[in-house]
């Protein structure tokens, strides 16, 4: 007896099926990483939140009230978030077919998502000339650009590989199969609801 | 583009070969070039730029192997693995009585709802007896009570004997839930344990169970909330404790015993 | 998947030339052989950390010693007890993961063949980051040197002011690459074990090794991260002056602390539970019975899994925590002996009654039995807050977490060594010299660390480069003669090992008549493993084949 006699057994048990495809299931993995990476990153904004240097004097220092400026920050907060219904219309035009509109829909998410970064550059640039924010001032301006850094660097991720994505399908190299749109998505759903968390706490809660 | 080549390509055409991913440096060329980037923090910045090629090439590699799907590659069979023996050891599963074993599994035992009975009806017993007690000594119906929401309440401490007498919702709430839930798990544990203890199954949840429990608890008071130990009358808290463990032991004891599944006798 | 190329790697061994069957190794994605080359870089790291510790001992020998001085003594136990922990048994686990999970749920590789290798060179490359800090690091002097702040790198002995030179940004990328490398064995792990079982094989029918490494492998997804932002924290504050972790600009020392030990301490069960996970597999097979209690196994498992996230603060009760954290974490920390408890049950019940086999796998997981438990025993008087500020960074403490991390993970380890080396390269390794190794091992073992524990009540505290009082002199001689009987020890090992490659004995496919589906194919396994993806209708697929009359599923 064999494994050949092993696997012809007629009545064995049914094999489990498994709700995600093995990349997804990876991706899911890897979301649970950023996660916890993220709340690690959010709690250590909390806990600096409101902090004073020894013998500061009030006003003296920028802090979250006196230099976030909000304006900006929603336009970006909009770009981003609808982008998440760009993607949504980018694959449901994938699913069925129509190349042309997924293309363009795609496109448009990575336009957003680029707009996203070109304007928290813009609010850095302002931060760091206006009001002399750096990492080095204070704690406020540490976790800050920690937090909003890195997160910007997971948009700045996500517009890479989407903009690689884009370029294979629009070289038709992609068979309609392929999974990386879809799992690319939801890494780009994944960021966007990190931003929701975070612009609530950094330029609402915390302002 | 597929790493899944094991629930892609089923058991093809076995004679030509399997499947399986074709060695690449793609990964150790990006690793490297990770690595490289992280040290030119240290060293030079043309570590890290150096670095970022190789970061690029590696990814460039990587993405080709993906969408062009080159990344798996026809391997050719090996030779089988031997033909599985079929043992002619029989196993015998222990059975109660079998010579040489001294296996002791108990045939019939007490179900669960008996202990889950005995917990509410000892537990009742033992309220009446702390409450009768209240009333007694004259400390007030709902003094008692108050003290044992006063495990979790640290302010308890510091109330005066007239606002120990008095009904407090929140110590009363606290003092129930804390008061039933241990009454049920006792009284579950008493369900399973009692019947195997030797001779007097009564004698051991009535008398030997509580006089342990209620020293553990008299030495340990001192550390959990030395305060509230001042206040505590031992000799009626054994009492009530007595009063539990006879309750759970007699209605434990006098339920019917049900056979155990799953053992053949 | 277009096209489909003839192999590229040429098979017979012999007549290749070295160079091309190195390269074929480094270009791998074969999940066997990257297990392998994890297994080998933790032999290359053993070494180098075992040298290190072989000095400690020799320094604290006597009072006032002379053998290093005290800055290169700070280095040597810093670089010990980093290189042990992310180098050596960190490999160890991925070595053991790699190999031996594709196969035992019958899959032909991992899920993510090319992110797998990736994750072993990010391994390596840190380590080899971190060891290039003894050239590269300039010191205060202009002397290169090593990180000298402790495996832990307390703030703020990590601060630019306190710490000149490179050798802790050394540190930060080295373990950082690491852990970026755990981290997509993490997902491989997960990914594979959820996605890729053979038929049949139910989550609930897996061997208790696959889910003990998927509860791992969800472990190292969870607490990574939060090292990984740890280290990026202190990089930001010793490159960009950011204030993290500097109590003077508002910045928060014991952050680090927290940060820290919420990764160390599940750390130490996500290194556990591969061991506990080995000793799940030896043990049934080596008595000739199942696993007692698979399902109590199965749920201790998870219980350790969430508990050891909530009991990090227990190695920071000296740091002055409020009464309540104090209690919390206490509390929790007694709680880990419950689950820990039911699997020591479970072995011993396990064996109770069967026929015992004492070959070296078995020896070597009754050692990891017997000194896990003493350890576990230390851990829980270490886990009630008025004992650990009398004992915290004493002797007592090196000796408790030795006895865990070696006397527990360590030698389960070496148990998986013996037991799945036949089925790595084919052929047996040594019985007598494992015995041999096994004696000098746990003499050698435990006359090293049990006068610690003495020691440390005396009131030697950890870390000090040397010391004056006599009357530590003699626990001290004998752990450092203990050193070296186990230095003995591992190198029989080793030696053992490389030589068995070409001398061992021949092993056949299944040398003991074990019950998983690695031991359903070839020794070595093809690389494809199963020519046919075997089907599974219980927790031991081989039995059900040996057993035809008798098949487990009938009893699951």
């Amino acid at each position: 007896m064999s494994t050949a006699a092993l696997a012809s057994d007629a009545n064995h048990a049914p094999t489990e099926p498994s709700r995600f495809t093995t990349r997804e299931t990876g991706l899911l993995a890897f979301l649970c990483t950023e996660g916890s990476l993220f709340t690690t990153l959010i709690i250590t904004y909390i806990i600096f939140l409101g902090e004073k240097m020894p013998g500061e004097i009030p006003g003296e220092m920028p802090t979250p009230s006196n230099s976030l400026d909000l304006g900006l920050v929603i336009i970006n907060s909009i770009c981003l978030l609808s982008s998440s219904l760009t993607i949504y219309f980018a694959l449901s035009a994938r699913k069925r077919g129509a190349h042309g509109l997924y293309l363009v829909w795609f496109g448009l998410t990575i336009l957003l998502g680029l707009e996203f970064v070109v304007g928290t550059g813009y609010e850095w640039y302002d931060l760091m000339t206006k009001y002399h924010l750096f990492p080095s001032t204070n704690t406020f301006g540490s976790t800050f650009y920690l937090l909003i850094g890195f997160h910007c660097l997971h948009v700045l991720i996500g517009v890479v590989t989407m903009s690689i994505i884009w370029a294979f399908d629009a070289l038709r190299w992609l068979t309609p199969k392929c999974e990386a749109p879809e799992i690319v998505s939801w890494y780009w759903h994944f960021v966007d609801g990190v931003w929701v968390v975070i612009f609530t706490l950094v330029y609402i809660v915390g302002r | 583009m597929n790493e899944q080549y094991q629930h892609d390509q089923q058991p093809s055409t076995p004679q030509q070969g399997i499947l399986m991913p074709r060695p690449t440096a793609a990964p150790l060329v990006l690793a490297f070039g990770v690595m490289l980037i992280a040290c030119g923090l240290v060293l030079n910045y043309a570590f890290s730029a150096v670095g970022l090629v190789l970061v690029l090439g590696g990814l460039a590699r990587w993405i080709y192997i993906l969408a062009s799907g080159t990344g798996e590659e026809l391997v050719p069979l090996e030779r089988e693995p031997a033909p599985v023996k079929i043992s002619r050891v029989q196993v015998e599963p222990l059975r109660p009585g079998m010579a040489g074993h001294r296996m002791k599994i108990p045939l019939e035992v007490h179900p669960y709802s008996a202990g889950l009975k005995g917990g509410i009806i000892g537990g009742i017993a033992m309220a009446v007896t702390a409450l009768a007690y209240g009333l007694i000594s004259g400390r007030g119906l709902w003094y008692p009570v108050n003290l044992l929401g006063g495990m979790v309440v640290p302010s308890v401490v510091h109330w005066t004997p007239a606002e120990l007498a008095q009904f407090h919702f929140m110590e009363f709430a606290i003092g129930t839930v804390i008061f039933g839930f241990t009454a049920i798990a006792v009284g579950l544990m008493f369900g399973i344990l009692l019947p195997t203890m030797p001779r007097w199954p009564i004698l051991w949840g009535g008398i030997v169970a509580p006089v342990l429990w209620t020293g553990a608890i008299y030495s340990f008071m001192g550390i959990l909330n030395p305060a509230l130990g001042e206040h505590i009358d031992w000799e009626w808290f054994f009492v009530s404790q007595f009063a539990y463990g006879i309750t759970v032991g007699i209605v434990v004891v006098r339920t019917e015993k049900i056979p155990v599944s799953g053992i053949k006798k | 998947m277009a096209s489909i190329d003839t192999p590229s790697t040429p098979k017979d061994s012999t007549t290749v030339p070295l160079i091309t069957r190195l390269h074929g190794w480094v270009i791998s994605v074969d999940h066997k052989r990257i297990g392998i080359m994890y297994l080998l870089m933790s032999f290359l790291f053993l070494i180098l950390g075992g040298v290190q510790g072989l000095f400690i001992r020799m320094q604290l020998w006597g009072p006032n010693g002379t053998v290093v001085d005290a800055d290169t003594y700070n280095q040597l136990f810093t670089m010990h007890g980093t290189t042990m922990i992310f180098f050596v048994l960190m490999p160890m686990l991925g070595g053991f993961a790699n190999f031996v999970v594709p196969l035992m749920i019958g899959a032909r590789d991992v899920a993510f063949p090319r992110l797998n290798a990736m994750g072993f060179w990010l391994s390596f490359f840190g380590g080899c980051v971190l060891y290039y800090s003894h050239l590269g690091a300039e010191g205060l002097y202009g002397a290169a040197s090593a990180p000298d702040i402790g495996w832990f790198a307390y703030a703020p002995l990590t601060s630019p002011a306190f710490s000149r030179g490179n050798a802790t940004d050394y540190w930060i990328l080295g373990t950082t690459l690491t852990g970026v490398g755990a981290i997509s064995l993490a997902v491989n792990m997960v990914a594979t074990i959820f996605t890729m079982r053979a038929p049949g094989m139910r989550l609930t029918k897996m061997p208790l090794y696959v889910l003990l490494f998927l509860v791992d492998a969800i472990l190292i997804l969870l607490v990574f991260p939060p090292f990984a932002a740890a280290q990026f924290m202190l990089l930001l504050d010793r490159f960009l002056g950011a204030h993290f972790f500097d109590p003077q600009v508002g910045g928060s020392a014991l952050l680090w602390q927290h940060l820290f030990w919420f990764f160390g301490h599940p750390e130490v069960y996500i290194l556990a539970l591969p061991a506990f996970a080995v000793i799940s597999e030896v043990i049934p097979v080596f008595s000739r019975k199942v696993i007692f209690g698979y399902l109590s196994m199965a749920a201790a498992t998870i219980a350790i899994g969430f508990i050891s996230c909530g009991v990090w603060a227990h190695h920071m009760f000296t740091v002055g925590l409020s009464d309540t954290l104090d209690t919390f974490f206490a509390g929790a920390t007694m709680l880990v002996a419950i689950p820990t408890g039911i699997k020591i049950f479970n072995w011993v019940a396990t064996m109770y009654g069967g026929r015992l086999r004492l070959q070296t796998p078995m020896l070597y997981a009754l050692g990891f039995l017997t000194l896990f438990l003493f350890g576990g025993l230390t851990g829980i008087m270490l886990a009630s807050p008025p004992f650990d500020w009398q004992a915290s960074d004493s002797a007592f403490l090196v000796g408790h977490f030795h006895y865990t991390l070696v006397g527990g993970i360590l030698f389960a380890f070496l148990a998986g060594f013996y037991y799945w080396y036949p089925k790595m390269f084919g052929r047996m390794m040594s019985e007598r010299l494992g015995i041999i190794q096994f004696a000098f091992t746990y003499i050698g073992f435990n006359a090293l660390f049990i006068p610690m524990h003495i020691v440390g009540m005396l009131g030697m505290p950890r870390r000090i480069y040397t010391y004056t009082d006599p009357s530590w002199t003699i626990w001290n001689q004998i752990s450092t003669i203990g050193a070296f009987m186990m230095a003995i020890g591992l190198l029989l090992f080793l030696y053992n090992f490389f030589s068995s490659l070409r001398h061992g004995k021949i092993a056949g496919d299944d040398p003991w008549d074990a019950w998983t589906l690695e031991w359903n194919t070839t020794s070595p396994p093809p690389c494809y493993n199963f020519k046919e993806i075997p089907t599974v209708r219980s927790r031991r697929p081989l039995w059900d084949l040996k057993h035809p009359d008798d098949p487990d599923w009938k009893h699951e």
